[in-house]
C-alpha cells in the first residue's frame, strides 16, 4: 500500500501556475528500517523527544509515524567517522538522531545506493542537535540505481556557538527528493549546506532548504552546484529566514548550474524572508551553458566536447565534495566520484 | 522649469484625502450579480459581444478561488463593493466643461498643469466614468488615437479592440481578471500607427471619490511597427473606513521594432485592495519598458508581467514598493522568454517601515525554444525597523541551456556609519535618513519624467515622516 503526500513546500508559496510550491510524492506504507539499533550500538527512542522540523516538512514525520518507523539514537565514537552506507534492497525507512554535546565534534557520513535492477523506495530522515559550541559535520552521498527513489530528510538545531556543516552529492541514477530545515536558535550559530548534483536521464532533483535565523548573530550559507542534461529536472527552493530579534545575523545562498543541453528544465526559488532590520541578506544564481571559451580551451589541448562537458560535470560534484571536513569521509565521496568518472 | 516644480513639490497627502461630495453621482447597488453586470453593460450600451463576453466572466468569477499564496483579502467583500458609479459629468475635452469640484480635485492632483507642460494627452477617470480626454492636435495628426475605452469599442477600431480585448489578460488567468471582465468601465485606449514617434508621454489618472466603490478601468495599448510612446499612468483615492478596490486591466502590444514605456506612480489611499493586472506582448525586435512606483493601497497583489515573443524582443523593468503602517504590498513582475536572443532586465526595490509588508514576487521563464536569452534580476529590501517585513520570492524556471540567467537579491538595513557621517556634515537624522531612502530610490526616480520623479521622491519623503523618534 502507498500514500501520497506533499513534501517539500515553499513557505510563503507563490504562483500555482509555476508549480514549485510543493511536490507530491507517493511513498510504500510497510517500509522496513535499513539501519537497525544493533549494528549502530543505537538505541531506539521516544518519537516526542526529538520533535525537529525538518525540510520534507509534517507530512512525511505524520508517514514516518503511521509506517511505524522509530527514530534511532546513535551515539558516535567522539570525533571518528561515524559511517553508515547502505546498498538498498527493499522499501526502507529510518530516523537517525544524532546529538553533539557541549564542545564535541561529530563526523557522520551517509551513503545511500543501489543495484540499477532493485525497485524501492528509501526513505532517510536525519535529525541533529548541536550543542553549545559543538561542530557536526554531516556528509551524504546518494547514488540510486535506476530503480530507487529517494527521500532524504534533515531536521537541525544549532544551540549558542554551534556549527553545521551538511554537505550533500547527488549523483545520477533517479528521482530524489530531499529537504533540510536548520534552527538557529542559539547567538552566534553557523549552518553550512552545500549540494553537489548530477541529474540526466529525465531524473528529478526537488530540494527544499531552508535556514531560520532565531538568535543574534547566527551566520546560514546554502550553495548549490550542479549539472543537468539530457530531459533532467531540478528544483532548488532555499529559503533564508530572518525571524525577529536575530539583530546581526548573515545569511546567503548561491546557486551556479550547468545547463548541458536544450532538454532541461531548471527551477530556482531563492525565498528571503526578512522580519529583522539589522541583517544581511543576499542570493546570487548564475544558471546557463558552460563558457564556450573554457570548452574550446579544453577541445584545444585535445579532449573532446563530450569529455570536456563530463569533465564539468564531475566538477559539479567534487566542487561539494572537497568541502568535506572530515578527510575520510570526504576521500570515501571523491574515490566513488572518481570511480564513477573512470577514465577521465 | 520652477513653476513645474513648485506644484509638484507643494504636494501633501492631504490632496489626496480630499473627498468630494458624490451625492449627486449615480450609482448601482451594491455586490455583484448578474443583474448589476446587465445593467452596467445596459449603462455602457454595450455590443451584444460584450455583454455575453461580462456574463461569461461573472460565471469564471463564481467558479475561481480567491488566490491562496497572497495576501489575505479578508476585508473585501464584494457585497459591500459599488461596482458602478457614475459622477454627475459628461466627458469633456475641455478642463472648463468639467464639472468644478471634479477639476478642482484633478486640479490639486496637478494633471491641467501637467497636460499644459509636459504631455501629449490625458484621459482623467472619476470613479466608473472619464471625465476628461483630450490630447494635442499634431499628435492627432500623426495618426494617433487616444480615446476613451466606450467610444473606442464602437469606433472605427472595434474590430482590433475586439480581438485583443482581454486576450493577452483572459477571464479564466485569476478571480479578479474574472471580475473585471465583468463588471469594467472606463479606461483608454491608444493606437500608434506605423513607424510614428509619439515623444512627449501620454497620461491616464485614475480617480476613484466613492466611499465603498471598486474602479474597474481597461487600457489597451497597441504600439505598431517601428513606432513608439511613452504612456504613464497615475491614480489616487481619499482615505475612508471601507474597503474600496482597484481591479484594472492594462493590455498592451508592442509590434516589430516598437517600443513602449509605462510608468506608473500608484498613490492609493490605504484602505484600497489594489488587485490590478498588467500584461504585454511583444514582437520581434520590440522592447517594453516598466517603471512602477508602489506608495499607497491596504493590500497590493500588482506584477506587470511581459511576453517576448518575437526574436531580438526585450524588456526592462524599475520599480519600487513603499511598504508603511498597515500595508501589505505583494509586487513584483513576471517575464516570459519564448523568441530567440530575448532579454529582461529587472530591478526591484521595496522600503518596509512601521509595521509595512513587501513581498517581492519575480517570475522568470524561458521556454525551450528561446536560445540566447539573456535575463538578470536584482532585489533590494530597505528594512527601516524591525516590526516591519520584507519577503523575496523569485523564480527562474529555465528550459534551454542556452540561456544566460542571473539573480541577486540583497536584504539591510540602513547603515548607521551612513547616517552618522550625514549628521556630522550637519543634517538632522531624519533627512540623512530620507536621504539615504531617496539615494536607494534613485534609479526608478531617474526613469520618470522630472515632474514625476519629483512626485515619487515627495511621496518618500512624506511616508519617511515620523522615522525617528
Amino acid at each position: 500500500m502507498a500514500e501520497k503526500i506533499k513534501i517539500n513546500s515553499l513557505v510563503p508559496p507563490t504562483w500555482n501556475r509555476l508549480k514549485v510550491n510543493d511536490i507530491t510524492v507517493e511513498l510504500p506504507l510497510g517500509s522496513v528500517p535499513a539501519v537497525s539499533a544493533a549494528e549502530t550500538n543505537g538505541k531506539e527512542v521516544d518519537p516526542s523527544l526529538w520533535q525537529i522540523e525538518t525540510g520534507c516538512g509534517k507530512e512525511l514525520t505524520d508517514f514516518l509515524e503511521k509506517n511505524g518507523t522509530v527514530p534511532i539514537f546513535i551515539k558516535t565514537d567522539g570525533e571518528k567517522l561515524f559511517s553508515i552506507k547502505k546498498k538498498y534492497d527493499k522499501n526502507s525507512a529510518d530516523i537517525l538522531c544524532f546529538e553533539a554535546k557541549e564542545g564535541e565534534t561529530l563526523n557522520i557520513l551517509t551513503d545511500m545506493t543501489s543495484e540499477d535492477e532493485t525497485e524501492c523506495t528509501a526513505i532517510l530522515k536525519v535529525l541533529i542537535k548541536a550543542g553549545k559550541n559543538s561542530v557536526v559535520n554531516l556528509s551524504q552521498l546518494v547514488r540510486p540505481g535506476k530503480g530507487m527513489k529517494v527521500v532524504s530528510d534533515i531536521g537541525s538545531v544549532a544551540e549558542e556557538g554551534a556549527k553545521i556543516n551538511m554537505i550533500q552529492v547527488f549523483m545520477d541514477g533517479s528521482d530524489i527528493s530531499t529537504g533540510s530545515r536548520t534552527a538557529l536558535i542559539g547567538e552566534n550559530s553557523v549552518a553550512e549546506n552545500r549540494v553537489g548534483l548530477v541529474r540526466t536521464n529525465g531524473q528529478t532533483l526537488d530540494m527544499n532548504y531552508v535556514m531560520k535565523h532565531l538568535a543574534k548573530c547566527t551566520v546560514a550559507n546554502i550553495d548549490v552546484t550542479g549539472a543537468l542534461s539530457k530531459n533532467a529536472q531540478k528544483i532548488f527552493r532555499g529559503t533564508i529566514d530572518f525571524v525577529s530579534g536575530c539583530t546581526g545575523s548573515d545569511g546567503a545562498e548561491a546557486e551556479n548550474m550547468l545547463l548541458l543541453d536544450n532538454t532541461i528544465v531548471n527551477k530556482t526559488v531563492p525565498l528571503i524572508l526578512c522580519t529583522e532590520e539589522s541583517v544581511a541578506g543576499a542570493h546570487g544564481a548564475t544558471i546557463g551553458r558552460p563558457s564556450e571559451d573554457i570548452v574550446f580551451y579544453m577541445m584545444s589541448r585535445g579532449i573532446s566536447k563530450a569529455k570536456a562537458l563530463q569533465i564539468l560535470e564531475r566538477a559539479s560534484l567534487e566542487a561539494a565534495a572537497n568541502q568535506i571536513d572530515d578527510a575520510d569521509a570526504r576521500d570515501y565521496v571523491l574515490g566513488i566520484i572518481a570511480e564513477k568518472y573512470v577514465g577521465d | 522649469m520652477s513653476e513645474e516644480k513648485t506644484y509638484v513639490e507643494d504636494i501633501n497627502r492631504t490632496i489626496y484625502d480630499v473627498i468630494d461630495d458624490d451625492s449627486d453621482a449615480f450609482k448601482l447597488e451594491e455586490g455583484l450579480s448578474e443583474d448589476i453586470v446587465l445593467q452596467i453593460s445596459k449603462e455602457k450600451d454595450d455590443p451584444d459581444w460584450m455583454r455575453d463576453f461580462r456574463l461569461k466572466c461573472l460565471k469564471i468569477y463564481n467558479e475561481l478561488e480567491i488566490p491562496n499564496w497572497g495576501p489575505g483579502v479578508d476585508g473585501l467583500d464584494m457585497d459591500h463593493i459599488y461596482t458602478y458609479v457614475r459622477p454627475n459629468a459628461k466627458m469633456s475635452n475641455t478642463w472648463d466643461d468639467v464639472p468644478e469640484e471634479i477639476k478642482n480635485t484633478f486640479e490639486r492632483l496637478g494633471i491641467p498643469q501637467a497636460e499644459r507642460t509636459s504631455l501629449a494627452g490625458v484621459g482623467a477617470q472619476y470613479d466608473s466614468e472619464l471625465v476628461y480626454h483630450n490630447m494635442q492636435k499634431q499628435v492627432e495628426d500623426q495618426g494617433v488615437v487616444y480615446c476613451d475605452f466606450e467610444s473606442a469599442i464602437k469606433g472605427e477600431y472595434s474590430e482590433m479592440i475586439r480581438e485583443r480585448f482581454m486576450k493577452l489578460l483572459p477571464p479564466t488567468d485569476h478571480k479578479y481578471n474574472a471580475l473585471h471582465g465583468a463588471v469594467w468601465s472606463g479606461g483608454s485606449f491608444v493606437y500608434v500607427p506605423k513607424g510614428v514617434k509619439v515623444s512627449v508621454p501620454l497620461q491616464s489618472y485614475f480617480r476613484l471619490n466613492a466611499k465603498g466603490a471598486g474602479q474597474f478601468e481597461h487600457t489597451l495599448i497597441i504600439v505598431e511597427e517601428g513606432a513608439s510612446l511613452h504612456f504613464i499612468e497615475g491614480c489616487s483615492a481619499p482615505k475612508y473606513n471601507v474597503a474600496n478596490l482597484h481591479s484594472g486591466s492594462v493590455e498592451l502590444f508592442v509590434a516589430k521594432n516598437a517600443k513602449l514605456r509605462y510608468s506608473t506612480i500608484e498613490s492609493w489611499s490605504k484602505n484600497m485592495y489594489n488587485l490590478n493586472s498588467k500584461r504585454a506582448l511583444v514582437e520581434e525586435g520590440g522592447r517594453m519598458e516598466w517603471v512602477s512606483g508602489s506608495f499607497g493601497s491596504h493590500v497590493s497583489y500588482l506584477y506587470p508581467s511581459t511576453i517576448l515573443k518575437g526574436d531580438n524582443s526585450s524588456m526592462e523593468y524599475t520599480g519600487i514598493a513603499f511598504a508603511n503602517t498597515g500595508q501589505n504590498l505583494d509586487t513584483g513582475m513576471k517575464v516570459m522568454h519564448l523568441g530567440k536572443n530575448t532579454s529582461s532586465v529587472v530591478s526591484t526595490k521595496s522600503i518596509s517601515k512601521g509595521g509595512g509588508i513587501n513581498t517581492t514576487r519575480t517570475s522568470v521563464q524561458v521556454m525551450p525554444d528561446a536560445q540566447g536569452a539573456k535575463s538578470i534580476v536584482s532585489c533590494e529590501s530597505l528594512m527601516l525597523d524591525s516590526l516591519s517585513k520584507s519577503d523575496t520570492i523569485p523564480v527562474m524556471d529555465i528550459r534551454t541551456d542556452d540561456a544566460d540567467v542571473g539573480h541577486e537579491a540583497t536584504i539591510g538595513s540602513i547603515s548607521d556609519e551612513a547616517v552618522f557621517y550625514m549628521m556630522s556634515r550637519g543634517l538632522s537624522e531624519e533627512d540623512a535618513r530620507a536621504l539615504i531612502v531617496s539615494g536607494f530610490a534613485d534609479n526608478v526616480s531617474r526613469e520618470l519624467p522630472m515632474e514625476y520623479a519629483a512626485e515619487m521622491n515627495n511621496l518618500i519623503k512624506l511616508e519617511m515622516k515620523g522615522t525617528i523618534g
